[in-house]
């Protein structure tokens, strides 16, 4: 019997890797692997998902939410906390997918070359980012919904399991690896801003990052926080970002219809940046405190400590921005006529 | 009724007198002792960390027990630290701060405005002027019809030399000096940037496909767009009117000749006048005098 699942499983691996290599070798003769690629776009998304995983999980968890995905077998609390890292790869990579998209829109508004087409062209480009990573997104939930179900029917005891319980206290001790993790996502996206034409960090940074909106996401975060006071947990943090951000951009599309009735390019110009900004801050607040703080508490839990609101805010408002994304695009090519 | 008030008065001494509250001094010392015992006695990691958290209420519970012992920001900082990051954020935004990104937005959007209002025009009539080459250099006056009919007066200082008819790419000459007319290809006459200035829709084009816009550091915007001609290298000022979007004079500015970069002095100026009506005879090359 296990010998037919051997070759059961062998047969099924080797099915998937020719598929894989006919869905390569198609898009290779189709000759346009070139319309699809923006390496900086999935450097980002990859190293910066890489980096989002290490500032919750440790090396070693990584590792065994691998194995895990692999076919290892565990216990139930293992199994769960891979899952949990798989979720959070998935989140991570759709978050960063669309963050990356609206950062190369709006480094690509510096250089105008090309009018219109040459402006299509750029948006084009910059949705290639979320489009990996919603692949990249799906294919982490793949081992995640695995993991969940056999988290829900956990191997025996005896089984191969590798344990991640036993190096719980050695990984406790390695407190430096958040730290890193932040840092080292800081200086990719510092790499990012620096694509723009501007010269030097202060000028790319005055460029593309636009305060008011920062301080009002931020700022309105933190006033949510401090209203739901002791009710205030884990899971509140990630829809609060997400509430904000929303509330941010509905504050600038009101301000582009109040700047296209007045006739006023300039106007409709700071609302749309605002829309833009409060998207990208809040997706930035959701990746760095919101997703981790909740993976800590879920870590910690004993049970799934996901809750809808969360996941909605993960997965619905990264959707939502890339629309305000593409909206704002209309926005900024539909042409002006002030009244005569 | 007074036997009975002396009962409660018995009552009450003998209830004070067994139920007093003070104990005796050495339980009470002992009680003391203990009580002062547990207060000193070190709480557990865990209590620790909850009491932590509890000083620490508005973040979630992993965060606050990670970052409760630095406990300087209280609840009303916090309080007040949101309310002036909300109030600034609204403020700053809607009291005009000034970002080189809604800028280069408001170019592009010029442009395309720019654009879109040129291909609506009813009407041109535009003056060319060349300094760059003098008084002898000829003046060009362009009008121009929807219906797409253009009409070209080329002027020296001696007066009215040639006028050319354009309709549907061919072009009809006719000399003021020999008197004659002939139906001829695009040639010397239009040489850029006249070809630019043939018709709005032509101007459009370029502006939307061969011009490059040129963005500005300036944080205010005016009601010009700079574009730069990569055939030749040529600066394109063009200056139009902030409420129609259509173009008022257009500047065009070689490279400086000693190749050091930047644009050089004015070669050719372009005045327009649009959605003015004009004569539908003047556009008509069967009138051969074409006054």
């Amino acid at each position: 019997m296990s010998l037919d699942a051997n070759a059961k499983k062998r047969l099924l691996l080797l099915g998937k890797i020719l598929i894989l290599l006919f869905l390569v070798g198609a898009a290779h003769l189709y000759g346009k692997v070139a319309v699809v690629l923006d390496p900086h776009g999935l450097f980002f998304i990859i190293v910066g998902g890489a980096a989002g995983a290490f500032m919750t999980f440790s090396g070693l968890e990584i590792m065994a939410a691998v194995a895990h995905a692999a076919g290892a077998l565990g216990s139930a609390e293992d199994l769960r906390r891979s899952s949990l890292f798989w979720e959070a790869m998935a989140r991570n990579f759709w978050i960063l997918g669309v963050m990356q998209s609206i950062l190369s829109f709006v480094i690509s508004l510096r250089n105008l070359s090309g009018g219109l087409p040459g402006i299509t062209s750029h948006l084009a480009d910059s949705l290639l980012a979320a489009l990996y990573g919603m692949v990249l997104a799906v294919v982490c939930y793949v081992p995640c919904w695995k993991l969940e179900r056999r988290h829900r029917c956990p191997s025996p005891p005896d089984g191969t399991a590798t344990s991640v319980l036993a190096c719980r206290d050695k990984l406790r001790a390695t407190k430096f690896s958040p730290i890193v993790a932040y840092t080292f996502f800081v200086a990719i996206l510092l790499s990012t801003v620096l694509q723009s034409p501007e010269a030097g960090i202060g000028a790319a940074a005055t460029w593309i990052v636009y305060w008011p909106s920062l301080l009002v996401v931020f700022g309105g975060t933190l006033a949510l926080m401090l209203f739901l006071g002791d009710a205030a947990r884990s899971s509140a943090l990630s829809p609060g970002f997400a509430v904000t951000g929303l509330i941010g951009s509905l504050f600038g599309f009101i301000q582009v219809l109040r700047g296209i009735s007045a006739g006023s390019i300039e106007r409709v110009s700071y609302a749309l940046i605002f829309i833009l900004s409060s998207c990208f801050a809040a997706l930035l607040g959701m990746f760095l405190l919101g997703g981790p703080v909740e993976d800590r508490a879920a870590k910690s839990a004993g049970t799934a400590a996901r809750i809808p609101l969360s996941r909605a805010a993960w997965y619905v408002f990264p959707l939502v921005a890339l629309i305000f994304l593409v909206t704002v695009f209309l926005f900024i090519i539909t042409p002006f006529e002030r009244h005569q | 009724m007074s036997a009975d008030r002396r009962n409660e008065h018995d009552l009450d001494r003998l209830l004070k007198q067994v139920l007093k509250d003070d104990l005796p001094s050495e339980t009470e010392f002992r009680m003391k002792k203990r009580l002062a015992a547990f207060r000193s006695a070190p709480e557990s990691s865990d209590d620790t960390k909850a009491a932590q958290g509890r000083r620490w209420r508005i973040l979630p519970p992993v965060f606050a027990q990670r970052h409760a012992p630095v406990g300087v920001f209280r609840k009303e900082v916090l309080a007040c630290l949101s309310a002036a990051m909300l109030v600034a954020g609204v403020v700053i935004h809607l009291g005009g701060y000034q970002s080189l990104l809604a800028n280069s937005i408001s170019l592009l959007k010029m442009s395309v405005s720019l654009t879109e209002q040129l291909r609506l025009a009813r009407s041109m009539d535009c003056v060319i002027r060349m300094p760059a080459l003098g008084s002898s250099a000829p003046r060009y006056r362009i009008r121009w019809v929807r219906d797409g009919h253009t009409r070209m007066d080329v002027e020296s200082p001696r007066g009215l030399e040639r006028t050319l008819w354009i309709f549907q790419g061919n072009v009809t000459a006719f000399s003021y000096e020999s008197g004659l007319s002939s139906a001829t290809p695009p040639g010397p006459d239009l040489q850029e940037p006249l070809p630019a200035l043939v018709s709005p829709n032509d101007l459009a084009r370029r502006i939307s496909e061969t011009w490059e816009l040129q963005p500005e550091n300036k944080r205010h915007i005016s009601s010009s767009l700079v574009f730069i001609d990569h055939r030749d290298g040529a600066t394109i000022e063009v200056y139009f009117d902030k409420s129609s979007y259509l173009p008022v004079s257009l500047n065009r500015k070689p490279p400086k000749a000693d190749g050091k970069g930047g644009p050089g002095g004015v070669a050719t100026t372009a005045v327009f006048i649009w959605n003015q009506p004009i004569e539908p005879e003047l556009l008509v090359p069967s009138l051969k005098s074409g006054r």
